[in-house]
């Protein structure tokens, strides 16, 4: 049996993580962990929508377990949309922006001052009163987490103090990187996507 | 000591990171702080156990800079 642990995650991360665990077709059962009822109803509904039947639902002290099985293999992913899993109950998220990396330099017209823009961009971050609460890298911007990475130590910095960073696994990929990412996590579209379609304040740089 | 070197101008500070990279004195390139000046600027932040090696340095290697200042916690000192 797959078991998704969707505790302590904000709308729509524990339907995303499910929805990644039925993807693959050998998991027929899930055991999937939430702990506040605005998940439980959505992850529910969304195995409803998705070829699975709830079998039943346990609670452990504030913990929902949901335990599900596939019952139908044809259904057509592509009708997924995260906003049908909204959270109706205001949830306490950090605050802070989310800022999203495209590139590894910022602004354009000269990369050695575009990268050394970053640099001192990120630097900054570390300063500023208003901390940012979420990280995203994508493209050449993931060059900005690896080993030997002029910004890697401000990141580093950062991630200690409790900022989220997520680094597009594909893009690591492409570059051949995966193996020299040294801060954040890796990361997916779904996860990118779901945090630059959830967040409220987003900006990219 | 951590130290803060200004200079007349970005280009001339990117000038002086190259050079610093490829010393044993650590520093890093980073925006002026506000305590120092409200332009927008590179300075370099290091750290040194003598601040006369710095000044050295910079002699020896014709840094063009404006002028180096020792951070004590939030203040900058000019040196």
């Amino acid at each position: 049996m797959k078991r998704v642990d969707g505790r302590n995650l904000a709308c729509p991360k524990p339907v995303i993580l499910t929805k990644e665990a039925i993807s693959d077709e050998s998991n027929n059962q899930v055991e999937v962990i939430v702990d506040n009822a605005a998940a439980l109803e959505n992850v529910k509904r969304f195995l409803t929508n998705f070829g699975f039947e709830v079998e039943k639902v346990e609670q452990s002290g504030k913990d929902h377990h949901i335990f599900a099985n596939r019952i139908n293999t044809t259904h057509d992913e592509s009708k997924f949309d995260v906003n049908e899993y909204p959270c109706p109950v205001p949830q306490a998220t950090p605050k802070g922006k989310t800022i999203f990396f495209n590139n590894e330099f910022l602004g354009k017209g000269d990369d050695k001052l575009g990268a050394l823009l970053m640099k001192a961009f990120i630097y900054t971050l570390n300063e500023v009163d208003n901390q940012p609460k979420r990280l995203l890298f994508m493209n050449s911007s993931v060059r900005l987490c690896i080993e030997g990475s002029i910004t890697l130590e401000n990141l580093q910095t950062l991630e200690k103090k409790g900022v989220d960073i997520l680094v597009c696994g594909t893009c690591l990929d492409f570059f051949g990187l995966t193996e020299k990412l040294k801060v954040g996590k890796i990361s997916n579209m779904y996860d990118i996507a779901g945090s630059l379609t959830a967040d409220q304040d987003v900006i990219t740089i | 000591m951590k130290f803060v070197i200004t200079f007349p101008s970005s280009h001339l500070a990117m000038h002086a990171n190259k050079t610093f990279m490829n010393s044993k004195i650590i520093c890093e390139i980073i925006p002026t702080p506000r305590q120092i000046s409200s332009e927008c600027g590179f300075c370099l932040l290091g750290e040194i156990d003598d601040i006369s090696t710095l000044k050295e340095f910079n002699s020896l290697n014709k840094i063009n800079f404006d002028k180096i200042y020792i951070k004590k916690g939030e203040l900058y000192e000019e040196s």
